[in-house]
Order: structure tokens, then sequence, then C-alpha cells
């Protein structure tokens, strides 16, 4: 059980001016972001990353919480407003919110968005603080062959279950790891695919990859059609007490609420899924046990309770496996894991054992987050007419020379902004053409770890591969990798026959 | 940039077999059959059996279609001249800005795309200064990042 001291502690760290104003500025920031169209909370975290490299470790910690929460929840006012979610985690219940806001509802639809929203991520947040210790005094016994086998299914997961097409996930995948084996082996000091550079020698650094994978492919697509765009469809109007009525609407749904906290808790902590993927699964699971499934899509606020819940427990659900075993469950805790390292931290159990205070003050800011989320939430429905009026014209220039400084900011040199213009322009026609990025930060992030594991197990059992089957954790976590891969196989096969005797029977 | 999935297969594939080509001269650790080389030459072969699998499909899929071709909105001028800017700025500010210095790049940079983008000059000039300013007071004052003087140098 944690002592007294050390929640002390953690609370010294967290609760000074510099934490507090990080907390309140960086949360004004993931509003803006999350509530513009186009920019995600991907980015949103993107771009406080090279502000971040110049704070202390709880500081920065508590921007990225704050920014990444904050902007999850702001994706819901311009979906309701102009039917365009502002973040992908919106997308799925869009339909439902902007008709309750064309039906003069929009009061009923943000403020349940964001009271239910506050549970949710209240909810994660309790999750995490209950089953993170414990896991961690369980992973405490974990050797590189039980690191092993989580990152191969962390990365499994990442390209089964975020993509709809596994082989150019993979490809997605395989090029991460690829970027992460640049630069100086870590284990022998041989210089891997530098090409001479003496830049390369350090490796891919990881922040302007960053930026150039989440927001230069973002920054392009909109600069190409912006003279080109429709101009913004006319806002409802925004009047009235925003949480009136809200406390009917918790009170009908309890199970709902609940149901769909615990869901989407669990899938932010499967590596490799994340908000959005909860919020359309708590959608779709709200539909089917539905009294009145019929009324979904047509301005219903019972889905839109299931997927906010969902979305914001997502949130504090993805740090579960990124805390206690440094492995990102989504593309914001592997920018988080990034940071992390970049600050000296390895995430994993021992920091609970060394530095258990760290890992209270990193709960104790989730749920300041989740307080101010409340108030500026409130104000930022109160201004979004202002806000959604700020011109894209001027936003998308700007945001680039911030992507610019920033990456320069990271190596000192304009050799970050190669990286990020290089790994950018890269990642926007892979994306184009249907290969999903997320598995290239996760790839790597993980990539270093991946390696270190498998060449210490390689070199513990002589290069005997059944040595990875050996103990019971490993041997349980293997067999779950290869009847992952085992089980999409099939149904790949399946599928394939499926559609050949669809051929063979549609007449010539 | 639309571009058949066959290229892409085919640029894996070659991707791969140029690691694993230089992946076979990564020394091993002493002792031991492998080393620096093991996840290159693992991450190469997958390229290359991902890379074919890609080709396969998409050539036995028989739907056709051309092999490259730009996304509509990059066919139109105003596209690609947008995104020829947003690629110059980040070139301007890797090979001019340590000449010349992060700030008169930064505001050229910032006026061109604001103008392209149809803002009306007397906001486009203002703002440029005015995000300049607040970049190179953020960065450069505050975070003390080593933005490039370049000309404004013994000024600043």
């Amino acid at each position: 059980m944690v002592s007294f001291a050390i929640l002390s502690q953690a609370a010294e760290l967290v609760f000074t001016l510099e934490v507090l104003l990080v907390v309140i500025c960086a949360g004004a920031f993931g509003m803006f972001v999350g509530a513009m169209p186009g920019l995600t909370a991907t980015m949103a975290t993107a771009l406080l990353v090279p502000v971040t490299f110049f704070m202390d470790p709880i500081p920065a910690i508590a921007a990225i919480v704050t920014a990444s929460g904050m902007a999850i929840f702001a994706g819901d006012i311009p979906g309701a407003l102009l039917r365009m979610p502002g973040t992908p985690a919106s997308a799925a219940y869009v339909e439902d919110s902007h008709r309750l806001a064309l039906a003069g509802k929009l009061n009923l639809s943000l403020g349940t968005c964001l009271a239910v929203s506050a549970i949710g991520g209240l909810f994660g947040v309790a999750v995490l603080i209950l089953a993170a210790p414990l896991l961690a005094e369980f992973a405490l016994k974990f050797t590189s062959f039980e690191y092993f086998w989580l990152a191969t299914l962390g990365l499994s997961c990442a390209i089964f279950i975020s993509s709809g097409d596994p082989l150019k996930a993979s490809i997605s995948l395989f090029l991460g790891l690829a970027l992460a084996t640049m630069g100086l082996d870590p284990a022998s000091g041989t210089p891997r695919f530098t090409f001479g550079s003496v830049d390369l020698l350090a490796g891919i650094e990881f922040v302007p990859a960053m930026i150039g994978l989440f927001a230069i492919g973002e920054i392009l697509r909109g600069a190409i059609r912006l003279n080109a765009a429709d101009p913004l469809p006319q806002v409802p109007p925004t009047s009235g007490p925003l949480f009136a009525g809200i406390g009917r609407v918790i009170f009908r749904f309890p199970k709902n609420i609940l149901r769909s906290s615990t869901l989407g808790t669990f899938i932010g902590a499967l590596p490799g899924a994340g908000a959005d993927i909860a919020a359309w699964m708590a959608y779709a699971i709200s539909k089917r046990s539905s009294r009145e499934p019929e009324k979904y899509g047509e301005g219903h606020v019972e889905g839109l309770v299931d997927s906010s819940a969902a979305n914001n427990a997502a949130v504090g659900g993805s740090w579960i496996p990124a805390l206690v075993f440094g492995i990102p469950g989504d593309s914001i805790t592997a920018i988080v894991i990034g940071v992390l390292y970049m600050k000296g931290i390895n995430p994993g159990p021992t920091v609970f054992l060394h530095t258990p205070q760290i890992i209270y003050a990193v709960f104790m800011i989730f749920i300041l987050a989740i307080i101010v989320m409340v108030p500026l939430g409130w104000s930022t429905v109160k201004l979004a007419r202002g806000l959604l009026t700020v011109p894209r014209q001027i936003l998308l220039p700007l945001i680039l020379t911030f992507c610019i400084v920033g990456s320069f900011a990271l190596t000192n040199s304009p050799f970050g902004i190669v990286l990020m213009l290089a790994i950018g322009l890269i990642g926007w026609v892979l994306e184009e053409n249907g290969f999903p990025i997320a598995p290239i930060i996760l790839g790597l992030v993980l990539g270093g770890m991946l390696e270190r594991t498998f060449l210490t197990s390689m070199i513990k059992s002589g290069g005997d591969l059944t040595a990875f089957f050996d103990r019971p954790i490993a041997a349980v976590l293997g067999c779950a990798v290869i009847l992952l891969w085992v089980s999409v196989l099939v149904r790949a096969i399946r599928r394939r026959r499926a559609s050949a005797r669809a051929d063979d029977q549609r007449p010539a | 940039m639309r571009i058949r999935d066959a290229i892409f297969g085919g640029l894996f594939a070659c991707l791969g077999l140029f690691m694993l080509y230089q992946a076979s001269g990564f020394p091993s650790f002493p002792g031991q059959p492998y080393g620096a080389s093991l996840l290159p030459s693992i991450l190469g072969a997958g390229f290359v059996l991902t890379g074919v699998f890609l080709v396969l499909r998409d050539l036995l899929s028989g739907q056709g279609g051309t092999w490259a071709a730009p996304v509509e909105a990059l066919r139109t001028r105003s596209g690609f001249v947008a995104a020829l800017l947003v690629v110059g700025t980040a070139l301007a500010h890797i090979l001019v800005s340590p000449h010349v210095g992060f700030i008169p790049v930064s505001i050229f940079c910032l006026t061109a795309l604001f103008l392209w983008f149809r803002v009306r000059v007397v906001i486009a000039v203002p703002v440029a200064l005015a995000g300049t300013a607040v970049c190179w007071f953020f960065f450069a004052s505050v975070l003390k990042v080593p933005l490039p003087r370049g000309i404004l140098v013994g000024i600043l």
C-alpha cells in the first residue's frame, strides 16, 4: 500500500505554481487544437513535445496529460456544431450530437459529452491507480523473455486492431522498427544505416520524426485543399445554461456509463488501440443493447453517453501498459514514452519501486486535469463560435513555423528540420495510399526495447528458441501472440475463399 | 500522390534486399553467431516478404488502374503551389536560414503562405511579423534555442 510520505512527496511535486500554470495553459491549448476540425489530439500532443523538452519531468507529463484529455473532449464541439469531428475519437457519434444541436438541444448534447467525459475519464484514472501498482509488482519478476513477448504482443495488436489492412500495417510497423535500428547499435556500437552521416550516428531523433508524421501530413493535406474548401456551415446558436438537464441523462443511463467506461479503459489498455476505437465499439455495443436502436444516428443521447464515456476512459487506460511495462497503449502514450526516455525516466515497474512519488504525481495530475476539464470545457463551448471562425489560412502557416522551430530545437541544428520534412513527406504519401501511421511511431518507440530484449534472451538461451516458452508467463504471452497471428491468417484465408465462392456463383 | 500498391510493394521489397545486403556486413557479438545484424536482417526479410505479397495482391486483384497519379486537390494549380510552398518553407529554413537568419526567412515564408491562401496584405504582413516575433521570443529568448541570427547578428 502506498504510504502517506510518498503521497505528500507526490503532492509537493504537483501542487507548485509552475505545474498548475502548465496544466491550465496546456488545457487551453488542448481545447483549442481539439476544437479545430482537422487538428487531432495526437497533433496537440506532438506540437507540445518541443516545449516539454525544456521542462522538468512532472510539468512535462502534466502538459501532455492535460492537453490530450482536453483535446479528446474538445473534438466533440465542432462535431456537434458543424458535423465535423474535431478528433477521430468523436467521429462515432457525430451524427447524433449534430442532430441534437440542429434540434435546438446543443447544450444537452455538449453538456452530456462534457459531464460524461469527466465521469469516464475519472473511471479510467481510478482503474489506472488501482491496477498499475499491482501490475507493476507482478511485472518486477519479468525477465527479457516476458518483455520480448509483451513488446511483440503490443506491436501485433497495433497491426491487427487499429487497421483494416494488416499487410499495409505490417509494412508501416517494419518501417518504424527499421528507423529505430538506424544509428549506433547500442549493444556493440556498430554504426547501422548511417551512410557516413555524423548526424545519423545518434539515430532518428524521435520528436522531429513524430512532428513530421503527425503534423506535416495534416498541414499538407489541409494546405492543398485550403483554397478550394467550402466555407464553414452555419453554426447553431449556443445559449442558456450548459448543464441543464444533464443530471437526468446521467441518472437515466448509469449502466451505459459504467459499461462504456469499463470497455473504454480496457480498449485503451490494449496496446495499439486508443480512444477512437473505444468510442466506435462503445457506440456499436450501445446500439445493439439499447431498447431504441432505431433512434441511433437520428439525434439520440444514449449513444453519445456511451461513446463519450468510453473515449475519455481510454485515455487513462492507455497509460496502464505505458507506465507499468513501458509499452504504449496508443500513439499519444507512444509520444509520452519518448518524452519520458528523454527525461531519463525509463517507464517500467522499477519506476514504481525506486521513484513511486513520480507515479503518484502522474495520478494526481490525471485527476487535476479532469477537474480542470469541466470549467475549461464549459468556457470553450461558450467561446466555440468565435474559436471556429479563426481562419485556417492563418492557422496552418503558423503551425508549420512552430513545427519547424520545434524540430530545430530538438537537435539545435537544421538536421531536425531535415528529419521532420523527410519523414513527414514519406508519412504523407503512405497515409494517402492507405498505410496507417500509428504503427510507424509505435515501431520507432518500441524498436530499441524489442531488439534489446530479443538479443538478451537469445544470448541467455544460447540461441535456443524454445527457451522463449520456458517461463510460465512468457509461455502464455508467447501463445497469445501466436494465437493472434493464426486467427488473423485463418480469417484472411476464409475471407478469400468466401469471395472466391461468390465470384464463382456470379453468372458469367 | 496515389500510387499503386504494386509499386509500393516493389519499392519495399528492394528496401528489404538493401537492408539484408547492408546487414550482412555488420559484425556479430564476440563468440556469438548473431549481433547487430539480427534485427535488421529480420526486418529486411520482412520487407521482402510483405513487399512481394503486396505486389501479388495488387496484380492478382485484376483491378488495373493508373500506376501513379497526384490526388485530386494536387492537380489544381492552387493545391500544387500550396504544397510547394509548405515544402519550400521547410527547405528555406534548412538551407537559407543558417546564412540569412531565422527572422527574415520566417517573415518571408509566412507572408508568402498567407498571401497564397488569400489573406489580405494588411493582415498577412502584421501577422507574419507577430508570429515570427512570438516564435523568436518563446524559443530563442525563453527556451534559449540557438535559432540562426544570420544577418541580424550583432543586432539581436
